[in-house]
């Protein structure tokens, strides 16, 4: 199930506009010819055949072809400039998604796939560019391929030459040069590994294999493209039935209108099909921003020697810096604020916006500034701005001025704490949230979906301890068309998971949670938390969390333990008898040798009691969108975990900010998961310090 | 050279009447500016900015009084020996003895990496710092009608400036020694540094704004990359060049 706030989905119209996918903005002004483009299946190619070319690095291709017996919507990034990926849904429309009308009506066959493809080899003088790429490899499998792909470029043409093995070799016009090495690279094996969802590299390079390959012409007009292929296909073995192929040659146009792609070809000799694809790139991703100028320091400023206006530095870091005051305090020759960061994703911009309103509204003899940034009411970091020299440089008193090396973050200093009286810990607390809930690959229709709003109230006793209460109110749905709530897999896993369906179709108001919460930094570096009562939508117990993690390093360790029972899906309150451990060691690394990623283990028990770790990969853009990957392997296997095998899954993370036209902190998390069953599931806990603790070594903004 | 021995003079003359504590001393273009304290370049621009239609992406602030270019020099110079005695086949030596005629006979000076616009310095803060105390030459130019070739070339050549004009017609008669010819580095005069890509593989029309330096690269060694090195040192001189 896919949650996905509202907000953040009315102004994508706002990125649909503003977004550039330009390619090399110091030249913008020559016009370059129009790049590469996508293929009927997905991914940088021609028309069925893939091709050795890459995308500009933090491209997004969103497609939509339509090829007769075959309907693909897909979604290709570059993540990095030597490896693409691509991920597809394909509507098979001869086919029926099932033989039972009653469990899926008449929706047509869908599929989905994962392709990923890597530069070996850059183009040179005398070499072309080398590419190798494994196509539909993680699950059923109907187009599953492997291929090795030339390309080189000659003026305004692009020849493109290559080998395919599977789906790509089905016709097997060459001999399979590892069938002469090796015999057991002769034959394909025919069935998926385990029960789907798996990579099954016993059949890479095995079968037959055919040469493809094709020229693309950037034509003397710049947005058109012409494209010829020989494919390796003959389509007597695809999943729509026998397709009749009159000729190998495909040829198509490519035309290009901002960031669409729009295009058109005739395949197989009596087939045409078009194309629609939306580009944007994720590294330059952005809205325009209206936010206030930096405050100017005037250069004969601040005679004063005490504040006279009390309002005006609340007021002022408010508006100008988005930092919520929670109290200052002014010590000597120095001056202490305490606050929230609510606004300005980026840490130096916004500590240059405060540093301006504190070098024009403190007094003149002070001579640091202390900023102690809290999140969930606990001390994060302590940026300590020496005056002098940040006014100096946010004058521009030099021809070297940098404005970030005048200040410093630092695990916060218990002197400095002390004197934080900070009011209003205590006390009640609501808010409400919109939320739409959405799932594809559905056999009663493929799209389904679910609306409403999550309220939430609470009280704080104090800075550490909380209670919160949280009501689910289900506005609008199509789930009344589930043909059936538990699926009729028989796995021997306890259901922890499976039966999400009772779940959400229950009462049109329920409880989603209910808990008491307790979280303290329990020494330098060293944070804890502890929770019990109804923690989620299917689970209820206690559970306790310790995470170490100093402040900008690249490395935090923890661990969680908890202890729950599964809640009913008949009443709010009422237990099942299901009840386990589950608990993990948490490490999170941020590896140097691959700049702006993370990597997550969690390595423990799950709540089907199986045991095992779940790796999550992160890679951060510039613009600050994330995408991710992860999956749990465990000591379940295939057969008894069920259809997929083992549970994966993806996810993009999207700051608000790239929308919005004011500078915002906040997030949207748009998850897909391909198949989600009961092994590798972990709580989902009413809150993990990882996030608590973001600010003192920023990942995610 | 001859412009830091004419402000060595005057600089020692301060030193002896006791003026040198802050002072700042602007060459603009060929008007010496004193100031006793530090002026913000919006000042020190401000007697010649209006008074003749001033092409600013080609204007330059260069140090007169630091060394450092110099010892960037001679540390080329030393290394670009060393490869002269590692390869001794003629082409090589033919490109490594062009590359060294050019460097020994540049201008070179301090270029300060800010951008130069009377109209922003006089709106935001940030194109208008302060300068430090030092004696800087400061080069107002109007549109400039040149470009400048030079590397692994015979000899330098100055080319007149065409329009709409791609990079490879600048270069299409030029005789070239052991170069790199599938790309060619520009140096535009604001200090951007471009790759043009100009093989049958590579080629895109990039324009050349004018003032710019075209530099021809020495070719990259298949395995090692000595050349490359001396390529990007060569690349970095010529970002400090004074240009006429």
């Amino acid at each position: 199930m896919n949650v996905v706030k509202a907000p953040f989905l009315l102004s994508f119209i706002t990125l649909a506009i503003y977004s550039n996918a330009s390619q090399g903005s110091e030249i913008t002004w020559n016009l370059q010819p129009a790049g590469v483009s996508q293929m009927a299946h997905g991914g940088v190619g021609l028309i069925q055949t893939p091709t050795a070319r890459m995308a500009d690095a933090g491209n997004l291709s969103i497609n939509y072809t339509d090829n007769d017996e075959y309907r693909f919507w897909s979604v290709s990034i570059q993540l990095f400039p030597w490896m693409e990926s691509t991920v597809r849904y394909s509507d098979v429309r001869t086919k029926l998604y099932s033989d039972d009308p009653g469990f899926s009506g008449d929706q047509t066959y869908k599929d989905k796939g994962i392709d990923v493809k890597f530069r070996l080899i850059e183009e040179s003088k005398y070499l072309p560019q080398i590419g190798v790429g494994f196509r539909d490899f993680g699950g059923t499998g109907l187009f599953e391929s492997e291929f090795i792909s030339l390309s080189k470029k000659w003026h305004d043409f692009d020849f493109h030459l290559g080998m395919g093995w599977g789906y790509l070799g089905q016709s097997g016009n060459v001999k399979n040069p590892f069938c002469e090495l090796k015999d057991s690279f002769c034959e394909r094996p025919e069935d998926f590994g385990g029960q789907g969802g798996k990579i099954d590299y016993q059949k890479f390079f095995k079968g037959s294999a055919s040469l493809f390959g094709g020229i693309e012409y950037q034509t003397p007009w710049q947005p058109l493209r012409l494209k010829l292929e020989y494919e390796g296909n003959d389509y007597k073995n695809d999943y729509a039935g026998s397709l009749e192929q009159k000729s190998r040659w495909n040829m198509g146009a490519v035309y290009r209108l901002g960031n669409f792609n729009l295009d058109v070809n005739y395949q197989r000799g009596n087939t045409f099909g078009f194309g629609v694809h939306y580009e944007t790139n994720l590294h330059t991703a952005q809205t325009y921003k209206i936010k206030p100028a930096p405050r100017l320091i005037p250069d004969n400023h601040n005679l004063k020697t005490e504040i006279t206006d009390k309002d005006s530095l609340p007021r002022a870091l408010y508006i100008e810096a988005g930092f919520a005051l929670f109290t200052a305090h002014m010590e000597e020759d120095e001056f202490i604020i305490y606050g929230q960061q609510i606004a300005y994703r980026d840490e130096d911009e916004a500590i240059e916006r405060i540093g301006r309103v504190l070098a024009t509204e403190v007094p003149a003899h002070i001579k640091t500034y202390r900023v102690v940034n809290y999140d969930s009411n606990l001390p994060m970091v302590e940026t300590v701005i020496d005056a002098s020299k940040f006014i100096a440089a946010a004058r521009y008193e030099s021809l070297t001025s940098d404005i970030s090396s005048t200040y410093v973050r630092k695990q916060p200093e218990e002197r400095t704490v002390s004197f934080a009286q900070i009011p209003n810990q205590k006390g009640f607390f609501a808010g409400s949230e919109i939320f739409w809930l959405q799932t594809f690959g559905n056999p009663e229709a493929f799209y389904m979906y679910q609306a409403g709003f999550y309220a939430n109230a609470g009280y704080r006793f104090n800075k550490n301890i909380a209670i919160t209460a949280t009501g689910k109110a289900t506005l609008f749905e199509n789930f009344d068309k589930f043909n059936y709530k538990v699926d009729s897999q028989n796995t021997p896993l306890p259901r922890v998971r499976t039966y999400m369906r009772e779940y959400v179709s229950g009462n049109v108001f329920s409880l989603d949670s209910l808990y008491i919460q307790w979280q303290d930094e329990v020494a330098p570096s060293v944070y804890a938390q502890a929770y019990g009562g109804y923690l989620e939508t299917m689970f209820a117990g206690v559970g306790t969390e310790v995470l170490y993690r100093p402040v900008d390093s690249n490395f935090a360790i923890g661990f969680d333990i908890n202890y729950v029972q599964q809640r009913s899906y008949e009443n709010d309150w009422d237990l099942f008898d299901y009840k386990t451990f589950t608990g993990h060691v948490n490490v999170y690394w941020k590896p140097d040798f691959l700049p702006d990623t993370q990597l997550t283990f969690n390595i423990g028990q799950f709540l089907a009691k199986d045991k095992g770790v779940n790796i999550d990969f992160a890679k951060r853009f510039d613009s600050g969108i994330i995408l991710g990957a992860y999956a749990a392997l465990t000591n379940v296997s295939a057969e008894e975990y069920g259809e997929g095998s083992f549970t994966k899954g993806f996810y993009l993370s999207i700051p608000f900010d790239v929308f919005s036209l004011r500078p915002a902190k906040g997030r949207g998390r748009l998850p897909w998961v391909p198949i989600s069953r009961d092994g590798g599931q972990p709580l989902n806990r009413p809150s993990a310090l990882i996030g608590t603790t973001e600010y003192r070594s920023p990942f995610y903004d | 050279m001859k412009i830091i021995t004419k402000y060595f003079f005057i600089l020692t003359f301060l030193f002896f009447t006791g003026f040198v504590s802050s002072s700042v001393v602007v060459d603009v273009n060929g008007n010496s500016q004193f100031y006793s304290y530090n002026p913000r370049l919006s000042e020190v621009l401000a007697p010649s900015a209006l008074s003749t239609n001033w092409y600013w992406p080609a204007t330059s602030l260069y140090q007169l009084d630091s060394a450092e270019i110099e010892l960037l020099r001679q540390e080329f110079l030393i290394s670009l020996n060393e490869l002269k005695e590692k390869y001794s086949d003629f082409e090589t030596q033919n490109a490594l003895n062009a590359l060294e005629r050019q460097v020994i006979a540049w201008q070179l000076a301090k270029r300060i990496d800010v951008a130069i616009d009377y109209d922003f310095a006089r709106v935001r803060e940030e194109h208008n710092p302060r300068l430090d105390s030092g004696v800087y030459k400061l080069q107002l130019k109007t549109r400039p009608t040149f470009v400048y070739l030079s590397g692994v070339i015979s000899s330098e050549m100055t080319m007149i400036h065409q329009g709409t004009t791609s990079v490879h017609q600048y270069i299409n008669n030029v005789d070239f020694l052991e170069a790199d010819n599938s790309k060619v580095t520009i140096i535009q005069p604001n200090g951007v540094v471009l790759t043009a890509g100009l093989a049958s593989w590579n080629k895109a029309h990039i324009e050349v704004m004018p003032g710019s330096q075209i530099i021809i690269m020495l070719k990259p060694q298949l395995f090692g990359d000595d050349f490359t090195t001396i390529n990007e040192r060569f690349i970095e001189l010529a970002k400090h060049r004074i240009l006429p």
